[in-house]
């Protein structure tokens, strides 16, 4: 058993060892200019060169800083909503043919006319994460009241709680799941919108320091932000399914779509 | 009748307000447009021609960097999930390239590529990759062992085997992920001719957006939302003929 996974480990490390080996091998026979493919080692240099920059930790701090403040108040808008949207026939027929329509005009096709109504101001990019993380969240976390159990609803009713409590000691509860898995879609989907606001309108920030790069003919510099872009990604989606799986072990996420 | 009306009452306040903002205030000039104007410039752009020759750029580009990656990951999901040997030396090294967001890409895209068709298709590519990867992955290796090990009784061969049980049985998840992997195609596109880019819906957005030409903008807004919705009407209208439910399930 325990050798297996010794196997099993160092085969998952022979891909790594393939890619490395066909990165400097291309390198050695195409001797490609460095702008077009920088060697593994020039990558690693310039990471450790981002590392030691003060500019690039602001700028990496900038974009973190948009997520944050759009994936925040994303959830203050969309969680609501979704409650809303589950529990009132009302606001469910005044509301959802227009969420579902606009469900269509993606986040990416809002940043020229964010750029044209904010300029290079902060609120824009915010804007730009708030609608790209709202949707998700507010479908998800009405999908997850819609899922609960009807018994559970039925029995706390019974011993008499009222509609306040039921939806904060039961639906919540109950649809939590799937609204943490909202969250974690959400996150991503601000990350990856950022990057695009970054690279199209913007004078700091991770994606705008790539483009920045690339721009410049830094592609080393370049590459090693695309590791650091990536690393961020991974941690923000690591850090949401380890809440989920301590957390709900009960529940199963089924989300194929990521 | 009252359900429809409800769901009309909402846009048309949004309109409205939109519309009394846009044409009484004179800070709004340049900024905000009307409804109005919107509609002209769609109708403008249809008659000049130029938005026929926009989305057909675009839905070039996101057709072919989606058909490019159906092709790519569909097989190699499949074969991931059914081949152990494969799945240990891959998926290490595609679980570190997943999370590197496509839009990253972007900068080294245009380096490689130029900005012609080819970064445009190569974004694309990525990002409808790992969409349609991940879901024929799942697909395939959440196929009932019991079925398999059934199978193994009537044929030894893995090649009938992979034919006749494990492809018809992943196909679901390759046409979920071909569909989710359209609508990232279409976004893909989108942002990819945003930099680097001289045709297409996303570089005529961009573009009207830097001469301050707000009615233009959300005129190709509305084009990106609505061809988005015909890409996912249309790809489910084929699953649904007659012809599609008996071939792909």
């Amino acid at each position: 058993m325990r050798s297996s996974r010794i196997v099993q480990h160092f085969t998952g490390f022979t891909g790594f060892v393939v890619l490395f080996v066909v990165w400097e091998a291309a390198i050695a026979v195409f001797r490609p200019a460095p702008v077009v493919l920088p060697s593994p080692w020039h990558t690693f240099e310039a990471l450790l060169w981002i590392a030691h920059s003060d500019k690039a930790w602001a700028d990496v701090g900038i974009s973190l800083f948009r997520v944050a403040a759009g994936f925040a108040v994303a959830i203050v808008t969309g969680v609501p909503v979704g409650i809303a949207l589950a529990r009132s026939a009302f606001f469910r027929h005044v509301l959802a043919p227009t969420l579902e329509g606009f469900r269509f005009v993606i986040p990416f096709a809002w940043i020229p006319i964010a750029s044209l109504w904010f300029g290079l101001h902060e609120s824009g990019k915010v804007f730009i994460t708030w609608y790209a993380a709202f949707f998700v969240i507010a479908f998800q976390t009405e999908a997850g009241l819609r899922q609960v159990d009807e018994r559970l609803v039925k029995a706390a009713k019974t011993l008499g709680a009222g509609s306040r409590e039921l939806l904060r000691k039961v639906y919540v509860p109950a649809a939590a799941p799937m609204i943490v898995t909202g969250l974690r879609l959400g996150l991503s989907f601000a990350w990856i919108s950022i990057l695009a606001a970054e690279l199209v309108n913007a004078k700091a920030g991770i994606g705008y320091f790539t483009m920045n790069a690339a721009d410049f003919f830094r592609s080393d510099q370049a590459f090693a932000a695309m590791g650091v872009i990536g690393a961020i990604g991974f941690l923000m989606d690591r850090a949401f399914r380890v809440l989920e799986r301590r957390k709900f072990a009960w529940h199963r996420t089924t989300d194929a779509i990521q | 009748m009252q359900r429809f009306s409800l769901g009309l009452l909402f846009p048309i306040v949004v309109v409205a307000a939109w519309w009394f903002v846009g044409a009484s205030s004179p800070a709004a000039h340049g900024v905000i447009s009307t409804p109005a104007e919107v509609v002209i410039a769609f109708v403008r752009s249809a008659a000049s021609g130029m938005l026929w020759l926009d989305v057909g750029v675009s839905l070039l580009r996101a057709l072919g960097g989606w058909a490019a990656a159906l092709v790519l990951a569909a097989p190699l999901g499949i074969a991931m999930a059914r081949i152990p040997t494969l799945r240990r030396v891959i998926g290490p090294v595609l679980n570190v390239l997943r999370p590197i967001s496509p839009v990253a890409w972007i900068p080294v895209a245009i380096l490689w590529f130029g900005i012609g068709y080819g970064s445009k298709i190569f974004i694309v590519g990525i990002i409808s990759f790992f969409v349609i990867l991940v879901n024929a992955f799942h697909a395939a290796s959440s196929i009932d062992p019991l079925l398999l090990k059934a199978v193994t009784t009537f044929t030894s061969s893995r090649l009938r085997t992979a034919l006749h049980v494990v492809l018809p049985a992943s196909l679901r998840g390759v046409i979920n992920g071909a569909q989710f992997g359209l609508a990232s195609a279409w976004g893909g596109v989108i942002i990819a001719e945003y930099t680097g880019a001289n045709s297409g819906v996303g570089y005529r957005m961009l573009n009207a957006a830097n001469l301050f030409l707000p009615a233009q903008v959300m005129a190709n807004m509305v084009t990106v939302a609505i061809i988005g919705y015909l890409l996912n009407a249309v790809f489910k209208g084929l699953i649904n003929t007659r012809v599609g439910r008996k071939y792909l399930g």
